[in-house]
């Protein structure tokens, strides 16, 4: 996800121009990254408000950092790993989101009672397979949406996680595994 | 965790690595070697096209997530057209890979201060002093921006300096605001907050010093609302 977009401009460019001073640079970088840091940080954050806040504090961390980015890294990994670290302190900060319960996100997702058949269908499976996801541990939840859909090198995981590549390697194994225990108490088939 | 405390281990070793196989990031040796096992592997083949089905589902439901409210996006570019507000040269300056770039919100709301129309012709004064504190967030941020990277920082190293959360008077002067600092030998470090505060850090003194200077500041009604110590 780390790749140019339709008209060309790889995230590494943006961050150069937002490094410059070019505002729709950066709107464009936001406009890419916004809704990916802030599901990220809710691994950590529980309350909107709080994630809100990490996501803020990490884009002004981004534009204000811009041009201390070596650009020898991915955008993506750079910027998670600022989140990562933005959200972690919000959770210090608060003692509201201290527990790791799983999170509830029924009342985030859209209504789909309206959506065509095929849409509602569609959308009754992403449900279920948030509300899987939303049942393992931070740390699988985490790992999971780093490999499957950020598409991190496990050598960039171990190097956000502090962990061994090793341990990348068996923690997504098994977070895999939960992910698919989880799913089949729902119903769905372990191979989707 | 203990990741080796979980039952239904891989089949073969390699299983581990086909999420980063699908994904494409997989480092060449390990993909040809990937490849080559799985040539010969009926178990790991199948386990392939279960973590591609898998990802295909996954990557369709964090898609359906939703974003934070508005009030995200407003917050932060409301924040960079404040920054820049304050620091207009940033949009002509170049790129540049050494970490210098301050944070500026402190600079916007003296900037914009500096621009009403109750202000004297002291501005040049107030130019320099833009510049100082300027320097100080700079530095402030410096130590900052490791962590944000994840570097190792000397951050656990308890600093010498005291820090304190002071208040002004609305309607004391630049000059005053100057030398209030100037005497405590102090530099702002953040503000201002929410009340209206800033956070100033003092230069290493004694404490008989440091009390000294603290009582003559507290006289100093005319400049400060209140000061007090900074909780980290």
């Amino acid at each position: 996800m780390d790749i140019a977009d339709q008209q060309g401009v790889s995230d590494h460019e943006l961050v150069a121009a937002s490094a410059s001073g070019d505002g729709q640079a950066f709107e464009q970088l936001y406009q890419r990254y916004e809704r990916r840091v802030y599901n990220y940080v809710r691994t950590f954050v529980r309350r909107p408000t709080l994630a809100e806040e990490a996501v803020i504090d990490t884009m002004m961390a981004v534009w204000n950092g811009a041009r201390g980015f070596a650009g020898t890294s991915r955008v993506s990994t750079w910027i998670l790993g600022i989140a990562r670290h933005k959200a972690l302190d919000a959770v210090r900060r608060s003692k509201h989101d201290r527990d790791a319960a799983p999170l509830d996100q029924a009342d985030e997702i859209a209504d789909t009672a309206a959506a065509p058949p095929e849409l509602a269908n569609r959308d009754h499976q992403a449900k279920l397979m948030q509300d899987a996801m939303g049942r393992l541990s931070p740390d699988h939840q985490e790992i999971l949406r780093l490999a499957f859909y950020e598409d991190l090198p496990y050598e960039d995981i171990a190097a956000l996680l502090s962990i061994p590549d090793n341990t990348v390697k068996t923690r997504v194994y098994y977070a895999k595994q939960q992910l698919r225990h989880q799913l089949a108490k729902q119903g769905v088939g372990s191979d989707s | 965790m203990n990741e080796s405390d979980q039952s239904a281990a891989p089949p073969h070793d390699q299983a581990r690595s086909l999420i980063w196989y699908v994904n494409g990031t997989l480092p060449d040796r390990e993909r040809l070697e990937l490849e080559q096992h799985l040539a010969s592997c009926e178990a790991c083949r199948a386990e392939l096209q279960s973590v591609r089905a898998l990802r295909g589902d996954m990557r369709a439901a964090y898609e359906a997530e939703p974003g934070p409210s508005p009030r995200a996006r407003r917050e932060v570019f409301d924040r960079i057209r404040a920054e820049q507000a304050g620091d207009p040269a940033r949009l002509a300056r170049p790129a540049r890979p050494e970490r210098t770039v301050p944070r500026l919100g402190l600079l916007g709301s003296i900037g914009a201060w500096l621009r009403t129309p109750l202000v004297p012709g002291w501005a040049s004064a107030a130019a320099i002093v833009l510049i100082v504190v300027q320097a100080g967030v700079l530095l402030q941020w410096k130590s900052d921006r490791g962590i944000e990277r994840g570097d190792v920082t000397t951050r656990a190293i308890s600093r010498a300096q005291t820090r304190l959360r002071l208040v002004f008077n609305p309607q004391a002067s630049e000059p005053q605001i100057r030398q209030l600092l100037q005497s405590l030998n102090a530099r702002i470090v953040d503000g201002p907050t929410a009340d209206g505060a800033y956070v100033v850090e003092l230069a290493p003194m004694d404490p008989v010093t440091l009390a000294g200077k603290l009582k003559s500041a507290r006289a100093n009604a005319d400049v400060l609302q209140s000061v007090d110590f900074a909780t980290p």
